[in-house]
């Protein structure tokens, strides 16, 4: 700190980082969390995604964390269809299966899915990092909403996300928004 | 609307009976907390129950909950705070739950809403949803968090508790 400059002390809320899309794209990564989100206890991220599958329905939205494609990460979830409501369980994956969740191309135009993903205590050394999202897409084929979560199996702080869907690319007009909390 | 840090609280290595947030400003129209907790119960779950103003009329709930295989519904008061993690699940893993407390300080029952997860490297795990109502006049001052089976809250658990105001930006109307 300069003499005379009072320390920066960062909003208790704040949008860290923001991609809209322009065009078709396979991912979307945050990197250097480390320092994007210096003085954050959690992130929060808001997103809206189209995929541009050929095919109507729903597709998932995955999740990497810090490059890491080993088998260290489980997930659960419990979602509705419109007529029932459902729970799931996968072990040792190789990514989150089910951050969130969008239509493809063939789907209502312009339609979007949409999740809100909290990740606590993300930059803790001692516990690995539980995800938590509440997510959810209105389409002919297929509406859900759905609490997915996952357990990265690893205690190093997040550093990087890579988010893609399961099959294709993003479309244009996706959303992903990084949120900082004290 | 904007939100703001009122006390974010870690749990030490000796672990602990409970986490409290205790004289709440009475400045903000809601409450938001979120928790990352896991106790030394000998089984996958804890319950987590919470305590507003530490009284002993508990709020009631309707949960919703995914075990990883089947789906249940009932209504209880132990889920005020959602759920946590216990002893014979993976290791160093901690639920992720969030709970929003809308009109803390008015003189009629405060509603809340808890979405909060349990994960586990096996089939079962937590998914939790609950609509809760706790029926009792008085403004909220604390916050008590504490499992229902009286687990021990182990290291690194944490919870951390927001101030939300309402705003206004001179243009959208309410009727």
């Amino acid at each position: 700190m300069l003499a005379g400059n009072t320390a920066f002390s960062p909003p208790d809320e704040s949008i860290l980082a923001e991609e809209v899309l322009t065009g078709t794209q396979a991912s979307v990564t945050f990197s250097s969390l480390g320092t994007l989100a210096a003085g954050y206890q959690h992130l929060q991220m808001r997103m809206v995604t189209r995929d541009n599958r050929g095919i109507s329905g729903t597709n998932n939205i995955r999740l990497q964390v810090n490059s890491d494609s080993g088998s260290n990460y489980a997930d659960h979830g419990l979602y509705g269809n419109g007529s029932s409501v459902l729970s799931y369980a996968n072990t040792s994956q190789s990514q989150f299966n089910a951050l969130s969740i969008n239509p493809s191309n063939s789907d209502t135009a312009d339609a979007f899915g949409a999740g809100v993903v909290d990740f606590l205590d993300c930059f803790e050394t001692t516990k690995y990092t539980t995800i938590r999202s509440l997510n959810g897409v209105t389409v002919a084929a297929g509406s859900t909403i759905r609490l997915s979560s996952s357990v990265w199996m690893n205690t190093n702080a997040l550093d990087t996300l890579l988010i893609y869907p399961s099959s294709a690319s993003f479309v244009s007009g996706s959303r992903f928004t990084l949120i900082g909390l004290k | 609307m904007s939100m703001t840090l009122i006390e974010h609280i870690e749990v030490g290595g000796g672990g602990a009976a409970s986490i409290l947030f205790d004289n709440i400003p009475q400045t903000y129209t809601d409450l938001y907390f979120v928790a990352s907790i896991r106790t030394n119960r000998g089984q996958a779950i804890e319950g987590m129950i919470l305590k507003p103003n530490s009284s002993a009329t508990l709020p009631t709930v309707r949960y919703l909950l995914g075990t990883g295989s089947s789906v249940i519904s009932d209504t209880v008061t132990s889920l005020g705070a959602g759920v946590a993690n216990g002893a014979s699940s993976t290791g160093a893993t901690y639920a992720n739950t969030g709970v929003y407390i809308p009109n803390y300080t008015s003189s009629v029952a405060k509603s809340l809403s808890v979405d909060s997860v349990l994960e586990n490297n096996a089939t079962l795990g937590y998914q939790n949803l609950v609509a809760g109502l706790w029926n009792v006049t008085d403004a909220i001052t604390s916050l008590l968090i504490v499992g229902e089976t009286g687990g021990t809250i182990q290291a690194s658990s944490s919870a951390t508790l927001y101030g939300i105001t309402a705003g206004s930006d001179g243009t959208t109307t309410v009727s």
